[in-house]
């Protein structure tokens, strides 16, 4: 029997429970014929001496039993110690190899970490977009939102027919839009993002208070209801400090003095994904918005409801009668809106929905991408694992030779890369870190973003990753060494050897990478070129250039003729500042408030199908100039047009005036908006069209037309001061801002921004594409560069023989390039051929993510293979600039 | 001649790690010279050796190898690692302690 520590060195079998169970019975048997024969040797009979023997050892059954159970438990702790021991052998062992190869070592690191920092980044978004459902609210998975399809929202009637009609299948809440208002006065003031709700808003969705309480029927009950306000929790914290005693006080919100009744529970945000401030009574919608009286009428449509179905219901047979209300409540109106009778009802968790939003659809296919980039990180890792390996083939083969199992020498590679990964995943914390800031800022602008990304969840999903990665890494190396290792052979050569089958596994490795690589660079030009499509779209107008100054005067009576006043001295005043071109006063302009009339063509009745509808903006002399809209046809309006006594004038786009004006001659005819009681507004100017959106998912744009800002129906839309102003912009912005505080107290807050930071959310999916495609296609690039190298130079030290006789026999430099090039450019090739086919195959996933763009497209599948060949190529110049310099006579002399 | 007291749980480990100070011992040699040292005045059950050197040997303070003795028998022999010599010191001083001072307040004079 070998001692212990031998066993234990080779790990040979562990004792099992019967024969520990023999050993135990020998030592007894042992013990006692020792005994006896002590007994024997003093005059004892041996009977006697037998006897004498057991009663001094004890009762026989009861003590062997005992010491059976004292055998099995040292045996236990021993082979648990056993483990302990190797486990620390291993470590050591892997801990004195990175010291020898402290490059092989950082090399796997930073790949794994790469790896796994960009999966974890891609999780936790996956997970806050995708996964979880919005916070606070009980059982949401019973919880929808309703909308009409097309129309914006609906009116008060048709939400409130909602929630008497539908129960008993479903209990109804009501939400507005949100808007922003600004909360308390002077350098105290913030701004709120506020949303107006009905008494049944926060039961139906199960809220419960952090503090006070929330709003009730009363609050909301129509007509008036009361002042009253729910604030968010982290609105309560930031503005208010967490002070309780806040509940009860009145503050100033807009222009309403409005009492505090409750904080909002912690995280909630009603049903939607963007973060809430202010929760206010539905029945202040008049007062605190640019709605005025109008905002229980039926042309309101400023609210959604929210549904939650009754337990037994089911979603579809809600949807079925909520349609119907709908239907039934929207026909009832004057001017019946077709396209607001189609509803349609949404989960509030985010991947129940078939239709994600953009950022969630990318968000999803970068989640796949990373994928793909920790494959070839880990092919990588694995790469580098098993390269080494053949270089230790020595030292593992003596091992052997010295018998040590091959289930141990598989042990220590396993050990060695976990050890690599789990210090690849503290690193990956860091990559996360750094990952999520840039999420953060390119896709999640705006989302509700309580705490760190990288939380508890994505911490355990990088330890999870880390010892996963580390088991693959090492197994392939792992599972070659258990096949291959010839010891006789290894030890008898004193070369190194590598063979065939391990040249084989190496170059899948890394045609693996480089069709990966391949795969994710032509997801990147795809984005990269959607984004250029999508900001090549002609807007009709410049957004980058046009800044809006919105006061939070939608409260200020437009009758008020002080409101004329400061709005015209807001323009001059910004008019001045350094830099800005030009700055007028407008009414509605885009991504406003914005007004829609129906448009009427005398003696066109038939044409009015065509278009119905339009946006009407009011403008001034310059407005076209300012926004950077082109007149292509008349004029534009002059200082004479603009009072409210001058003639009707209006400027038409080109759509309408094509449509109704084929043969060009729109100039001097005149059209209506609104009944045919309207005055008739004479076409002065065409100016080119505009959209506000570079997507046409929702059928062509609606026309804007203008009229003379005094001409309009200045009731019910928003006014606001335009600016032309120098890119880039934020300094200006900043300087108009100070303007605004400069001048007098009355002045409410203004809200100042650029037209292009309400393009950017739409840009949002491919700039996000573009940039993670790029960040991770460029991460696999220098991956599969690796690759290709660490292949070709492990080809180049397995040949070295057979190149120093090319060499000895007078092959030139060349040919020895040729030789080792055509290598890296054979993997480039297998590798590239198979991704483009791939990425063929693929096309139809990424298509509908792409603006303008085919998945097909064959420059981006030539540019990214002959990109990926070049790489290939030029990752082989560095061994076979090593092949040149093999020494003939030292590589025969080695033999 | 009193009667054999019977040894203290635990008290038995320090011994047997004494007898063992003098060379690899199988588990009746142990119960041999612990039983000529002891003169008669220790009680000792020869299974709770067993015990005892099955603990020692679990927390690897001996180690047991399988041996020929002189009479040609198999017969387990267990020898003292060098954390079994560190624990005899460890046990052997603070036992002299203890005893010392058991001893000196058995010996102090009676007072009032």
């Amino acid at each position: 029997m070998l001692p212990p520590k031998v066993r234990a060195a080779f790990r040979l079998a562990l004792r099992r429970s019967d024969l520990v169970a023999g050993e135990v019975d020998d030592e007894i048997a042992f013990h006692l014929q020792e005994r006896i024969d002590a007994l024997v040797e003093r005059g004892w009979s041996l009977h006697d001496a037998t006897d004498e023997a057991k009663r001094r050892f004890g009762d026989a059954t009861t003590e062997r039993d005992a010491l059976f159970a004292a055998a099995r438990h040292r045996e236990r702790r021993l082979g648990m110690l056993e483990r302990v021991d190797a486990i620390r052998t291993d470590l050591a062992v892997a801990v004195r190899q990175f010291r020898q190869s402290p490059s092989f070592a950082f090399g796997t690191v930073a790949a794994l970490a790469l790896g796994i920092g960009a999966n974890a980044t891609m999780f936790s978004v996956l997970d806050r977009l995708l996964l979880r459902a919005p916070a606070q609210i009980s059982a949401p998975e019973a919880v929808y939102t309703v909308r009409p399809r097309t129309a914006e929202n609906m009116s008060l009637a048709t939400v409130v027919a909602l929630r008497d009609n539908l129960s008993p299948v479903a209990s109804v809440a009501v939400q507005s839009f949100t808007t922003q208002l600004n909360v308390g006065r002077g350098s105290d003031a913030a701004t709120a993002r506020s949303v107006f709700v009905d008494g049944s808003y926060f039961r139906t969705l199960g809220a419960q208070p952090a503090l006070g309480r929330l709003l009730s029927d009363d609050d909301a009950r129509l007509p008036d209801g009361q002042l009253a306000a729910v604030i968010g929790f982290g609105f309560w914290q930031r503005q208010f400090g967490g002070d309780s005693t806040v509940i009860g006080r009145e503050v100033s919100v807009a222009s309403e003095r409005v009492r505090v009744v409750g904080v909002a529970p912690e995280g909630f945000n009603g049903p939607g994904t963007r973060p809430l401030d202010l929760w206010l009574p539905l029945t202040l919608g008049g007062r605190l918005t640019f709605l005025g009286p109008r905002w229980a009428t039926t042309a309101a449509r400023w609210l959604f409801a929210v549904v939650r179905v009754s337990p037994g219901a089911s979603r579809d047979l809600v949807a079925s009668r909520a349609a119907t209300i709908v239907r039934t409540a929207e026909s009832r109106r004057v001017n019946a809106d077709t396209a607001a009778m189609n509803i349609e009802m949404h989960s509030i968790i985010p991947y129940k929905e078939e239709s994600l939003s953009p950022e969630a659809r990318v968000a999803s296919l970068l989640g796949a991408v990373s994928l793909l980039v920790l494959l070839i990180a880990c092919s990588n890792a694995a790469n580098l694992v098993l390269a080494r390996t053949v270089r230790r083939q020595r030292e593992i083969a003596i091992r052997m030779a010295l018998g040590v199992s091959r289930s141990r020498l598989v042990a220590q590679v396993l050990t060695e890369s976990i050890l690599l990964s789990l210090l690849a995943g503290a690193a990956a914390l860091l990559v996360a870190t750094g990952g999520g800031a840039l999420m953060r800022g390119v896709l999640l602008e705006g989302f509700v973003w309580d705490g760190s990304l990288v939380d508890l969840r994505t911490a355990g999903f990088i330890a999870a990753a880390a010892v996963l990665a580390g088991a693959t890494t090492g197994l392939v190396p792992a599972l070659s060494l258990l096949r291959r290792v010839d010891v006789a052979h290894t030890l008898g050569e004193g070369r190194q050897t590598g063979g065939p089958h391990r040249q084989h596994l190496l170059s899948a490795l890394v045609v693996t990478q480089t069709v990966l690589s391949a795969l994710l660079l032509i997801g990147t030009l795809l984005f990269v070129k959607s984004l250029t499509n999508i900001r090549g779209v002609p807007l009709g107008f410049d957004p980058e250039r046009t800044a809006v100054v919105s006061l939070d005067s939608r409260t200020l009576r437009a009758s008020d003729a002080t409101a004329d006043a400061l709005f015209a001295d807001l323009a001059a005043r910004v008019a001045q500042l350094p830099g800005v071109s030009s700055a007028v006063v407008a009414d509605g302009v885009p991504f406003d408030w914005h007004m829609r009339a129906p448009l009427r063509v005398p003696d066109r009745l038939d044409d009015s199908s065509r278009i119905s509808v339009v946006n009407v903006s009011g403008a001034t002399r310059s407005y076209f100039s300012t926004i950077g809209t082109r007149i292509v046809q008349g004029r534009e309006f002059t200082d004479a047009d603009d009072h409210a006594t001058a003639e009707r004038v209006i400027v038409v786009p080109t759509t309408v005036a094509r449509t109704f004006w084929p043969a060009g001659d729109a100039i001097g005819h005149c059209l209506r908006l609104g009944a045919d009681s309207m005055p008739c507004l004479r076409i002065i100017g065409v100016a080119e069209d505009t959209r506000e959106s570079a997507i046409d998912d929702e059928g062509p744009p609606i026309p804007r037309v203008y009229v003379p800002l005094s001409q309009g129906r200045r009731a019910i839309v928003a006014r606001v001061v335009l600016a032309r102003v120098p890119a880039p912009t934020a300094s200006t912005l900043a300087r108009i801002r100070t303007v605004i505080q400069a001048s007098d107290a009355r002045a409410p807050t203004a809200t100042v921004w650029t037209m292009q930071s309400r393009l950017a959310p739409e840009q949002r999916p491919w700039k996000l594409g573009a940039t993670m495609f790029g960040v991770f296609g460029s991460l696999a690039l220098v991956l599969a560069a690796l690759g290709v190298y660490s292949v070709v130079a492990y080809s180049v030290t397995q040949r070295t023989r057979e190149i120093g006789i090319r060499i000895a026999l007078g092959a030139q430099t060349r040919h020895i390039f040729s030789l080792v090039g055509t290598q890296g450019a054979i993997l480039g090739v297998v590798g590239v051929t198979i991704a483009v086919g791939g990425a063929a195959i693929l096309s139809p996933l990424v298509q509908p993510l792409l603006f303008h763009e085919s998945a097909r497209s064959l420059p981006v599948y030539a540019a990214v293979a002959l990109g990926m060949l070049f790489v290939a190529v030029a990752a082989s110049v560095g061994p076979a600039l090593r092949a040149r310099r093999v020494n003939p006579m030292s590589v025969m002399r080695s033999e | 001649m009193f009667d054999p007291m019977p040894i203290l749980r635990g008290n038995l480990e320090v011994l047997v790690l004494k007898a063992l100070t003098s060379g690899p011992m199988h588990g009746y040699a142990i119960t041999d010279w612990l039983e000529r040292q002891a003169k008669g005045n220790l009680e000792l059950v020869d299974s709770a050796l067993y015990q005892a050197l099955y603990r020692l040997e679990a927390r690897r303070l001996v180690k047991p190898a399988w041996g020929i003795t002189d009479k040609n028998r198999r017969a387990r022999f267990y020898h003292l690692t060098e954390a079994g010599q560190a624990e005899l010191r460890a046990e052997a001083a603070r036992w002299n302690r203890y005893a010392a001072t058991v001893t000196a307040i058995l010996g102090a004079p009676a007072t009032a």
